[in-house]
């Protein structure tokens, strides 16, 4: 299984958001989309999952367009506030939506037990009463009924205290998939992700190991000064220092 | 240190515990379904009974009572059964038009249907005269057309919930405006069988109406509930909706055009009743949560188990007058609307 994203370009009305965006995923790895706010990271994880069709190019998965995407790829918003009031069961029972005829069956029903258990959520409680980071795992649960090779994740992390930022990264780390992270944190992006591919004002600025990261890019993408240190526990950004 | 079999065997434990919980919560939901549906019954054959001339359960079935035969069979099954259909239908064109649009507020009534088959009813009377049985088909083909202008523009423009309600509220407005304007040079007849028409009343319909009202309601509750989990995954917003593999678009316009049809077939066979669309599907939610696969059937108990209350109570209450029911639904209607937006929850 491989997904290739091949001169992806997609535009609202005038302004172009995406140009000419190419890459590969084929291990099972975690990419970090990382860049500027507006840099077509959102924009981007829609596309791949079919959301917004591109102007131009196409997104091949295993050689073939829009096969069964959504059993094969699923995605993760940014953070809403506005979900609707139902049971932590039934929003993670909605990633079997793509295997259910008219209603669930048996099998979904299982399978959304085995999640349940594996991520150890209560699914009696009411989705909207979860706080952000709660909120968050059922999101991914949702993401994981769907059986995906490729899971897309827009921002994660955001608006999540630390504990909850370091949990719903191992547990991404753990599945051991296919997985597009789209990341604000610099410093969480080194640490968590394999490769990264880092977008400015829609085009690909680089992509590779976490080497792009550097006090150069960072300045040219970012507009910052930053100073990158290593040491025996990886690499830091600190951002602010000339 | 808890040994490690023992906290699996914990969590199994835990984990069952989750699962029977998840089956109570089902077996409430078909607990409800079934508790309305005996209220249900209960409520049909008392309106079968109670009128100017009571008639006790024993007649209802006795086949040589002609007197009862002819007052049931001419005067209050049909009305019982027209306030079953349109109750019903009404109210899962509610929970369909609330679903699609992620809108608390959308209902047959807010969206300008309703309107539209008043000024179609109208413009038929002032035109061709009140006693013409054109006036159900005219209201009918009006409300198609305000539906079709809806849709045609939520295409033209993209179908989001926001298009849609907003061109909702501006045809209602539109269609309001047509109805004064027609109601000002009316004579006074027309004038007062426009006003007549405008009040939903159920003794209208004849048993031909009742049957094509039945078939319409039933082909659209099956449609509706083999898209339940559709209209589940539109709650999450379209992008969600679409990584999961719906249409979100072709779903909220189908929604749309199916809600609007049985609302436009019940407005014009038995006129305007107010609040019932928008009403029920908001009480069956606070009783049974979102999912549509069993918030459709249970609206479709519970909304004929409320007009059909509704309209038993309007003619009896204040007997010998008889009020229409579409006068007692809005009162009802009103307060809760109110609450509504005292309470209001989500999006």
């Amino acid at each position: 299984m491989m997904l290739e994203v091949r001169g992806v370009s997609v535009s609202y009305g005038s302004r172009e958001a995406l140009k000419d965006v190419s890459f590969e995923v084929r291990e099972n790895e975690v990419l970090g989309v990382i860049g500027p706010n507006g840099a077509g990271k959102t924009t981007l994880l829609k596309c791949i999952d079919g959301i917004i069709k591109p102007k131009k190019g196409k997104i091949l998965v295993d050689g073939e367009e829009n096969r069964e995407i959504a059993k094969r790829i699923s995605y993760v918003p940014q953070i809403s506030e506005s979900v609707p009031s139902v049971l932590v069961f039934d929003a993670v029972l909605m990633g079997r939506k793509p295997y259910m005829s008219w209603r669930p069956s048996y099998n979904d029903i299982e399978r959304t037990w085995e999640v349940i258990d594996m991520l150890g959520i209560d699914a009696m409680r009411r989705l909207a009463e979860l706080s952000g980071g709660e909120r968050q795992k059922v999101i991914i649960a949702r993401a994981l009924a769907q059986e995906p090779e490729i899971l897309l994740l827009d921002e994660p992390t955001s608006n999540l205290d630390i504990k909850h930022q370091v949990e719903i990264m191992d547990l991404l780390k753990k599945q051991e998939r296919k997985t597009i992270i789209a990341m604000h944190d610099l410093n969480m992006a080194v640490r968590y992700c394999d490769r990264l591919l880092m977008l400015n004002k829609g085009r690909v600025y680089s992509c590779g190991g976490k080497e792009i990261l550097s006090e150069e890019s960072i300045r040219e993408v970012y507009g910052i000064n930053a100073k990158i240190k290593k040491d025996e526990d990886g690499i830091w950004i600190i951002p602010g220092i000339p | 240190m808890e040994e490690p079999n023992e906290r699996r065997i914990k969590e199994v434990l835990k984990s069952n515990d989750a699962r029977e919980q998840y089956r109570e919560h089902i077996r409430r939901k078909v607990l409800f379904i079934t508790a309305c549906t005996i209220a249900l019954m209960l409520v049909f054959l008392l309106s079968l009974m109670i009128g100017p001339s009571d008639i006790s359960l024993s007649q209802i079935f006795d086949p040589v009572n002609h007197e009862a035969y002819t007052i049931i069979a001419h005067i209050r099954l049909p009305r019982a059964l027209a306030a079953m259909v349109g109750g019903a239908g009404l109210s899962i064109a509610g929970v369909v038009m609330q679903s699609v649009l992620r809108n608390d507020l959308a209902s047959p009534y807010t969206l300008g249907i309703s309107h539209a088959a008043s000024f179609g009813a109208a413009l038929s009377i002032a035109v061709l005269g009140p006693e013409l049985y054109f006036t159900p088909i005219a209201a009918f083909v009006s409300s198609l057309v305000a539906v079709f202008v809806m849709i045609a523009l939520a295409k033209y423009k993209g179908a989001t919930a926001e298009t849609m309600v907003l061109t909702g509220v501006a045809l209602g407005s539109l269609y309001t405006g047509g109805l004064t304007a027609i109601k000002y040079f009316s004579t006074d007849e027309e004038l007062a069988a426009i006003t007549f028409w405008q009040f939903g009343d159920l003794s209208r319909a004849s048993w031909q109406e009742i049957a094509i009202m039945f078939l319409c309601f039933l082909f659209i509750l099956i449609f509706f509930i083999l898209n339940s989990w559709n209209y589940n995954a539109m709650e999450y917003g379209d992008d969600v909706a679409k990584s999961l593999g719906v249409n979100a678009e072709r779903v909220r316009i189908s929604g749309m055009l199916f809600s609007s049809f049985i609302t436009a077939v019940i407005v014009s066979f038995v006129g305007i009743i107010g609040f019932i669309g928008l009403v029920v599907p908001h009480i069956v939610r606070r009783v049974l949560g979102e999912d549509a696969l069993y918030l459709l059937p249970a609206s479709c108990i519970a909304g004929a188990l409320l007009l059909l209350s509704a309209d038993t109570a309007s003619r009896t209450l204040f007997s010998p007058i008889i009020l229409p029911v579409g006068i007692l639904t809005s009162f009802l209607g009103a307060p809760l609307f109110i609450y509504l937006i005292l309470t209001g929850r989500r999006r």
